[in-house]
């Protein structure tokens, strides 16, 4: 047998559902999963003390078996599993969404550094020079975004604080949660949908001047002009914005 | 590989993040801190930030545990090119990794899995280290694992096979004592045997840590104290690699800091009562 047949073969046995007879091998079939188990259970601690201990352990354990590790780095592990419970625990959504919380806060704690946009910067540049309508933004490498239906962020604070949780669990309807990191520091906030549209446009590469015209056609030019600034003040402000696209 | 590792006879301890604030708040009497290379190399934020701290106040080695030295596919320059940033930023004492493999066919066990000691493992794991160094531009330092299995038709004892690494690559040796405990109990070898195969010119460090009894073997688990017979292991080895620095692994049930700084104490004695008895 070659060597790459019996690593092939070893993976095949760490991955079967049962472990042989030799006492090596059941040593490492178990420690196999013991390991990834542990790192869901560190990666999404309040969504493991939320769903409780045995379901969210079923979860994972059925997370597992379909999702073999292939990265390098365990802590890429719990990548998709916020979507393996939003299927499991497709009654209770807040389950996901607390998932998708933890994960991309997990996410932006490590995210690649980068430099915070200056307001002179912004101010002597396109605005000074009547080019505002083409400006870009770009914002920060940690920024991650979605929709929720519930009140996950409440219900993120309440495990980590020790208070109850938010009721009624639902939102009235459906916001936009951002996530970030400035400095060290890692935040959350959910926009309305206003602020959602500016925010989720600029950030997906469409120029300033396009999302103040689309915020005009509701508020009016002067009452989008004075919201914008005022949002636009807000993420400088926040960290949310790194730099002006070249 | 003509870069050379030159001995430090330290005492040091891994940084694990239980006592970060400890090691950037007071002096911590440590001659160095082990790191777990993949710990640290994400792209940024708090814990990059909290290395560099660590390391403006004590030397650093980095120890990984993904590489895959002994993978019959090659090893992958992703993880390298992650490896080698992290090591041009840390400037570490030097970079260790196992003799083990962790994968196949892009599947990752994140387990240190048990090689063969076989003419063509050893010829993959010589040119996947020699791959390494060059990436690396440094030389390595490889360790010998807890392993629960062993394979039939063994062309070489585990310390033939690390010997021979050495000798055709050039890289060095870092000796986990307890891992030599482990293994030899688990498969019937005598420590002492292991220790006397080792070329000692090669080794650089030694990892001392605790282990706990399975059911039908040895787990390396480093949850617990060095148990006595690590400690009297540990001594033969410093009167034959006392050049070597010495840290303890604690990777699970941490205790406070200081409670590791007097194991560490009580190995700076059983490595002095040895160096004095080689004397």
């Amino acid at each position: 047998m070659s060597l790459l047949e019996l690593q092939r073969g070893l993976r095949e046995h760490l991955l079967a559902d049962e472990a042989e007879a030799d006492p090596g091998l059941t040593i490492y079939h178990s420690a196999y999963r013991a390991r990834l188990l542990a790192a869901l259970q560190e990666g999404y601690a309040h969504t493991r003390q939320w769903a409780g201990e045995e379901a969210f352990e079923a979860a994972a354990c059925h997370h597992i078996i379909l999702n073999p590790p292939a990265s390098w780095t365990l802590d890429a592990y719990g990548a998709g599993f916020s979507e393996t419970l939003a299927g499991l625990f497709a009654g209770d959504p807040e389950v996901g969404e607390l998932a998708w919380l933890e994960w991309h806060m997990s996410q932006a704690f490590a995210a690649p550094d980068c430099p915070l946009l200056d307001p002179a910067a912004l101010l002597s540049g396109p605005m000074a020079e009547g080019d505002w309508e083409n400006m870009q933004l770009e914002f920060v490498t940690s920024f991650a975004v979605r929709t929720v239906r519930t009140a996950c962020t409440a219900l993120w604070l309440g495990l980590q604080e020790g208070t109850a949780a938010p009721e009624p669990m639902l939102l009235p309807q459906p916001l936009t949660l951002i996530v970030w990191r400035k400095d060290l520091s890692l935040h959350f906030r959910l926009l309305d949908q206003a602020e959602a549209a500016a925010l989720t446009a600029l950030a997906a590469g469409v120029p300033f001047g396009a999302v103040c015209a689309e915020l005009a056609k509701g508020a009016g030019s002067e009452a989008a002009v004075a919201q914008i600034g005022g949002w636009l003040g807000q993420w400088l402000q926040d960290g949310l914005l790194s730099r002006l696209a070249p | 590989m003509a870069e050379q590792i030159t001995p430090l006879p330290g005492f040091g301890l891994g940084l694990r993040k239980e006592h970060y604030a400890d090691f950037l708040s007071r002096e911590v009497p440590v001659d160095f801190v082990e790191i777990i290379s993949e710990n640290f190399m994400a792209a940024g934020g708090r814990p990059l930030h909290t290395l560099d701290a660590v390391r403006e106040r004590h030397p650093v080695a980095m120890h990984g545990v993904s590489m895959s030295i002994g993978a019959a596919q090659g090893l992958n320059r992703d993880y390298l090119n992650h490896l080698k940033a992290l090591a041009d930023r840390v400037r570490p004492l030097w970079v260790s990794d196992h003799l083990c493999w962790t994968g196949v066919d892009h599947f990752n066990s994140h387990d240190l899995l048990p090689l063969p000691y076989i003419e063509e493992a050893l010829d993959v794991v010589c040119a996947n280290l020699a791959f390494a160094q060059d990436v690396l531009e440094r030389p390595l330092l490889l360790e010998n694992p807890s392993s629960y299995l062993a394979f039939g038709g063994a062309d070489y004892t585990e310390w033939e096979f690390l010997a021979e690494v050495c000798a055709r690559t050039g890289c060095y040796l870092l000796l986990d004592i307890n891992n030599i405990y482990v293994s030899g109990s688990n498969h019937g070898f005598d420590p002492e045997a292991f220790l006397r195969g080792i070329p000692a010119e090669r080794v650089r460090q030694i990892h001392l840590a605790g282990h706990s009894q399975g059911e039908a073997m040895l787990i390396d688990t480093h949850d617990t104290p060095v148990c006595d017979a690590v400690w009297r292991l540990y001594g033969l080895t410093c009167e034959r690699f006392g050049h070597a620095a010495t840290m303890i692994e604690r990777d699970d049930a941490i205790p406070p800091l200081d409670d590791l700084l007097a194991e560490l104490g009580q190995a700076r004695a059983v490595a002095g009562l040895a160096q004095g008895v080689a004397a």
